[in-house]
């Protein structure tokens, strides 16, 4: 298999004053090329710091992590910068758009933050994919002028503007309504049904995880289990 | 990143706040205005005193009473504690022993002039017919001092131009009448422009023989004697000659022989002091002004804690999050000492310069704008770093 996330035995221990609080005690989990991955789990689970961790965000307490076979455990700050930058596609609950810039703006940000980019390509690049997403006529517009799906889907098309090894979704329909939620995962999911693209969505919702490969249960730190989904609903049964 | 963006970047961001902006860079402005104005002040006291000096003629001794050894302390003391000072008759027996030199007094006292019905305070000057030789006194119009006029302590005058202007508008003076204290003066003569020397308008005078100045007011002595070599003996030769001749009558050495040169590095020690002085004041307020930026990017960092988790999770590296910051401060800086400058020449250019001369030099304002620029790039450091170093995930779940 072609394996791109492996990881052995993740901690993560917060200081919080005198006390140390374990958000992760001892993760271990092998993501694949082209999979769709859901982290499932209540809310203290530990879901966040393990995507914080696989999306290079920050740094495990002790285990390693292997990123397309190279250990990022011990990365420093510019160079796990480089690997966001380079690799990794986020996607937030809260879209995280900079509110002072055009929506074209917001897309090619990523590339802006790399030394070796053609800005001109990218611009047409991201227009490209704003068609595709259904609001090339939003290009122009501020974040504050859209409505929350629109906004959802520029997330999801600056994610996508440096054409990342992987996604990652924190809870992308945690703060839409259920059927625009629903608009959120099917683009999702035809990403990765038709360009291939990897993602790992973080969610507490069980309804998403039945559109994906593998779901990863937290609990108090732990995998509580890990189910490879035999039955993956795809994009098309999603309208219904 | 590309620096172009982060210009743009910190462009738009400054932007957005625009009043905010403004405030942070009022500090600098002030503080680069006042230090331009401060320092074209400065210079354009020396500028005035030097070429006034210079106007003197290099070849000039001037001789004080009193002691000096420094001539600095003699500036900041003062003469007034000259045990005993020099005399006309200290003049006459100059002139008497060297024959071939130009030797002339100089007594001031402050008087009325009166002229019809208006009256002005100027300076009264005693001196005699060798002053046109050693000093930059120029006969505009009329006729010059003779020896017949100070022998003969006749009441004749010759005015200043601002006198005049003053006086007699643009009415002749020569052969009209004035009255200083009460006592009529015929005018001979008036003098051309001579321009001022710091705050002092060397045109606001009026030149009397100094026996006349002598007999009818209370000034007894001579405050300065000027020296002038008219044969081709050496300066040094002179002024040698005359410490000799004043030694026999006074016995003892109370009086001081300088020549310009030593005046001229005074006059530059003393305004450069000054000016010194002056500008370690304006720097304070571009300190303060610094500070203001600091609190300022301090505020705009934790405002934007969300913003720089954000770019930070797309990719930016701790020293894009750096650069950015540094840029908005210094851009602050910058273009608030520019402000300074234009607002700093400009009012240095609205002074009264007969008032207060002025002098810009391109110096002052590559300095004002050079430490602008340094003052937002030493003040930005600390907030550009804390927001560099902001974690990410905790920048990220800021509300």
């Amino acid at each position: 298999m072609n394996e791109i996330i492996r990881t052995e035995n993740l901690t993560k221990t917060y200081r919080l004053g005198e006390t140390g609080v374990e958000a992760l005690r001892g993760v271990s989990i092998n993501i694949n090329k082209g999979e769709l991955v859901s982290i499932i789990g209540p809310s203290g689970s530990g879901k966040s710091t393990l995507m914080h961790l696989l999306g290079c965000l920050d740094t495990p307490t002790s285990g390693k992590y292997f990123l397309e076979g190279e250990d990022v455990s011990k990365l420093n700050d510019t160079q796990l910068a480089n690997i966001r930058n380079k690799k990794i596609g986020f996607v937030f609950q809260m879209f995280n758009l900079l509110p002072h810039l055009t929506v074209l703006d917001n897309i090619i940000l990523p590339v802006v933050y790399n030394a070796k980019s053609n800005l001109r390509e990218t611009e047409r690049k991201a227009m490209k994919l704003l068609e595709s997403a259904g609001i090339e006529r939003r290009a122009k517009h501020l974040p504050a002028q859209l409505s929350g799906g629109e906004r959802q889907r520029v997330a999801i098309v600056r994610a996508l503007i440096n054409d990342p090894l992987i996604v990652f979704a924190d809870e992308p329909t945690g703060n839409l309504d259920s059927k625009t939620g629903l608009e959120i995962i099917k683009i999702l999911k035809e990403l990765n049904e038709e360009k291939g693209v990897t993602e790992i969505i973080v969610t507490h919702d069980p309804s998403i995880t039945q559109f994906t490969h593998k779901i990863i249960h937290i609990r108090d730190g732990f995998i509580e289990k890990e189910i490879e989904n035999g039955h993956v609903a795809n994009a098309e049964e999603i309208k219904k | 990143m590309k620096i172009a963006r982060i210009i743009k970047m910190s462009l738009n961001s400054l932007k957005i706040n625009k009043m905010r902006t403004f405030l942070s860079m009022l500090g600098v402005i002030v503080g680069v205005a006042s230090l331009i104005l401060i320092t074209s002040v400065g210079y354009g006291a020396q500028y005035s005193i030097l070429s006034n000096i210079q106007s003197l003629g290099s070849d000039v001794i001037i001789i004080t009473p009193g002691q000096k050894t420094n001539l600095f302390k003699a500036a900041m003391s003062g003469t007034s504690t000259v045990l005993k000072p020099l005399t006309y008759e200290d003049v006459k027996y100059l002139k008497r022993k060297l024959p071939d030199a130009r030797i002339s007094p100089e007594s001031r006292i402050g008087t009325d002039v009166k002229y019809g019905n208006s009256t002005v305070s100027t300076t009264g000057v005693g001196t005699n017919a060798d002053v046109f030789l050693v000093s930059n006194y120029k006969i505009d119009s009329g006729r010059a001092f003779t020896d017949q006029d100070i022998n003969g302590y006749r009441n004749v005058c010759i005015l200043g131009a601002t006198t005049r202007d003053n006086l007699f508008g643009n009415v002749d003076p020569v052969g009209q009448n004035v009255k200083i204290n009460n006592i009529k003066y015929l005018v001979i003569g008036a003098l051309k422009p001579m321009g001022s020397m710091g705050m002092m308008n060397l045109d606001d005078i009026i030149v009397m023989p100094i026996t006349t100045l002598q007999a009818h007011t209370r000034v007894k002595s001579v405050q300065v004697i000027y020296a002038k070599a008219m044969d081709d003996m050496p300066m040094d030769v002179l002024g040698a000659r005359i410490k000799s001749l004043l030694l026999v009558r006074h016995g003892t050495e109370n009086f001081s022989i300088n020549n310009e040169q030593q005046y001229i590095d005074l006059a530059k020690t003393v305004t450069d002091t000054f000016t010194l002085m002056l500008t370690a004041i304006g720097s304070i307020a571009l300190i303060v002004g610094g500070i203001g930026i600091m609190n300022i990017m301090l505020a705009s960092v934790a405002e934007r804690t969300r913003e720089i988790g954000i770019r930070k999770a797309i990719g930016a590296r701790n020293i894009d999050v750096l650069l950015q910051f540094l840029m908005e401060s210094t851009f602050i800086s910058g273009s608030g000492g520019i402000i300074g400058i234009i607002i700093g020449v400009t009012l240095s250019l609205l002074v009264p310069q007969t008032f207060i001369p002025t002098h810009i030099t391109s110096t002052s304002i590559i300095i004002g704008f050079s430490i602008a620029v340094l003052i937002g790039m030493f003040f930005g450091v600390y907030p550009a770093r804390k927001a560099s170093l902001l974690n990410p995930v905790e920048a990220l779940r800021y509300e």
